[in-house]
């Protein structure tokens, strides 16, 4: 069996298969740059506050939390809102790209029948749309520190944002591309999801701090792959340090992705025809 | 002449649903089907097809529903993977298996033409640069920055076709998707074909219009049920088929008894 596009004639050798895949890169990186202004496009088109409602979701959920904690639960914490909104935006970006990549495919059956789509493409896009709204909230987080605090944001988050974006976006790509092919094949994995997104969010350090977390059960915050992105995530942006657990955070990022790359290879190729 | 697209023994089966619940309710019900895989359900698309294509060739697909056409067209465009043989390609695919497929209907026609041109496999300044020439060849200057869901389908398929067409592939599979669109855009779709093939370019096309198909093609292939009939000159493929098809039942003769009994009840009344 071999690949279906290897030029005539002979027989593709991996340095040659590489190769070709390195010289689609650049048109590659335009479609998804494409496939990407289209999702924005499409989901502001006719709003009047556009991009501004990426921040709304996260806002709105953080008073909610406020009130329900601090006022109802009277947990104490320093600077609560803030506190929420550290763990928040970051949790938004990866629960709501998770929770459209079981349809991505069943959604866009047109496109996977009919055109030779690579399919990583697909949720490249899609992650990396939820990327940019997660971009529009870091200077507002910025802006709302430095009216706490007195003091605009460290130079650390000029190292500290990119590194965990990178490591976030490929934990997310990588959760998308196995859960929106497996979805083709297995349809309950669409409520499993959701249901488990639900269970991910209360076991991770989101609305309490990792101090609150028994030191003996910190390997269950660890073992969570949203965990450890969540923990360095506030250690970041509330107090400016880059947290240990950042290197437990790659550590997921890259089990994630070699499963992905698996479920990719081997079911990939059929959902063309089970979609 | 160099060769453009080659099969040798191409075989595609697809798995069917197995039958009963599936999925965690299979697992509830019956926890040991985990380890019993389902008796499986295959359905033979394509049988040992062998066949090859020179660059610049035009040849002609036709066959009854369900005889695997669309397969062979999906496996050379790259969007279905053979079960056995090897499927080999030379140059870029535009596969025009359903004109439109991939547009989003909020869109403007614009955006839609530089996304699905992207989607061809075609670098963003090229689409750029071709973008006039589509909407040229569309004809849909006026309506080229209004959302598609206003336009008519056949403005939607002549807006695919003219991407399609405009992404100058170097091979073109056209799956029954000259059937929309007025006699006008027919015809120069077919000049533009014509055109393209004599540019060089390899053409499969598939079609149920057999008047059409000794026109155009260079050669013709006859699916029946998954197998290559016969392959060769379209004037003997097209009579073989003719002659094998009149013994068949055929769908429309239904619809043809009914004309006859009207035509036949208005002069008798």
């Amino acid at each position: 069996m071999s690949s279906t596009t290897s030029p005539l004639p002979g027989d593709a050798t991996l340095a040659t298969r590489l190769s070709r895949g390195l010289g689609l890169l650049p048109q590659q990186c335009e479609l998804v740059a494409a496939l990407v202004a289209r999702e924005l496009k499409l989901r502001y088109r006719g709003t009047a506050l556009g991009i501004v409602w990426s921040l709304a979701n996260p806002l709105a959920f953080c008073l909610v939390l406020y009130l329900a904690v601090r006022h109802v639960m009277r947990v104490e914490i320093e600077d609560y809102p803030l506190f929420l909104l550290s763990a928040l935006f970051p949790w938004q970006w990866l629960s709501s790209s998770v929770n459209s990549a079981s349809t991505l495919f069943t959604s866009n059956v047109s496109v996977i029948k009919k055109l030779p789509l690579p399919r990583l493409s697909l949720c490249l896009s899609s992650v990396l749309a939820e990327t940019i709204h997660f971009g529009v909230t870091i200077p507002v987080f910025g802006a709302l520190l430095w009216i706490a605090h007195g003091t605009p944001p460290p130079l650390v988050w000029l190292a500290g944002v990119p590194l965990l974006v990178l490591i976030q976006t490929v934990t997310t790509v990588s959760l998308v591309l196995a859960i929106a092919t497996a979805n083709v094949f297995l349809r309950d994995l669409e409520q499993l999801v959701r249901v488990l997104l639900l269970l991910v969010f209360y076991v991770t350090p989101i609305l309490y701090p990792l101090s609150m977390v028994p030191a003996d059960l910190h390997w269950l915050v660890a073992l969570n792959p949203v965990g450890p992105l969540v923990v360095a995530w506030r250690a970041l942006l509330l107090d400016g340090t880059l947290s240990p657990w950042i290197a437990i955070a790659a550590v997921h990022a890259v089990w994630l992705s070699a499963v992905a790359f698996l479920v990719h290879h081997r079911a990939g190729w059929r959902v063309p025809e089970a979609v | 002449m160099s060769t453009a697209v080659s099969l040798e023994n191409v075989t595609k089966v697809f798995r069917l649903e197995p039958r009963g619940p599936r999925g965690l309710k299979a697992l509830v019900l019956d926890p040991r089907s985990l380890f019993r895989p389902a008796p499986r359900r295959v359905f033979c698309a394509l049988d040992r097809v062998s066949l090859s294509l020179a660059r610049g060739e035009t040849l002609g697909v036709i066959g009854a529903n369900g005889a695997g056409k669309s397969t062979l067209l999906a496996l050379i465009g790259g969007i279905l993977r053979p079960t056995s043989g090897s499927v080999r390609v030379a140059g870029r695919v535009a596969p025009l298996l359903e004109l439109g497929a991939g547009f989003s209907h909020e869109l403007t026609g614009r955006e839609n033409a530089i996304v699905n041109g992207l989607l061809l496999g075609r670098r963003r300044r090229d689409v750029d640069r071709s973008l006039d020439a589509v909407i040229e060849f569309a004809g849909i200057e006026e309506f080229i920055d209004e959302p598609l869901k206003s336009y008519s389908s056949g403005m939607r398929a002549r807006l695919g076709f003219a991407i399609a067409v405009q992404a100058h592939p170097d091979v073109l599979l056209v799956d029954e998707v000259l059937s929309v669109g007025d006699a006008a855009f027919r015809a120069r779709s077919l000049d533009r074909i014509a055109e393209m093939s004599r540019a060089g370019a390899t053409i499969l096309f598939v079609t149920h219009d057999l008047e059409l198909v000794s026109r155009v093609s260079d050669r013709v292939a006859w699916l029946d049920r998954g197998a290559l009939a016969a392959l060769g000159p379209p004037e003997e493929v097209v009579a073989s088929y003719r002659a094998e098809a009149r013994v068949r039942p055929r769908a429309e003769s239904a619809l043809f008894a009914l004309a006859r009994e009207r035509a036949a009840s208005a002069e008798s009344a």
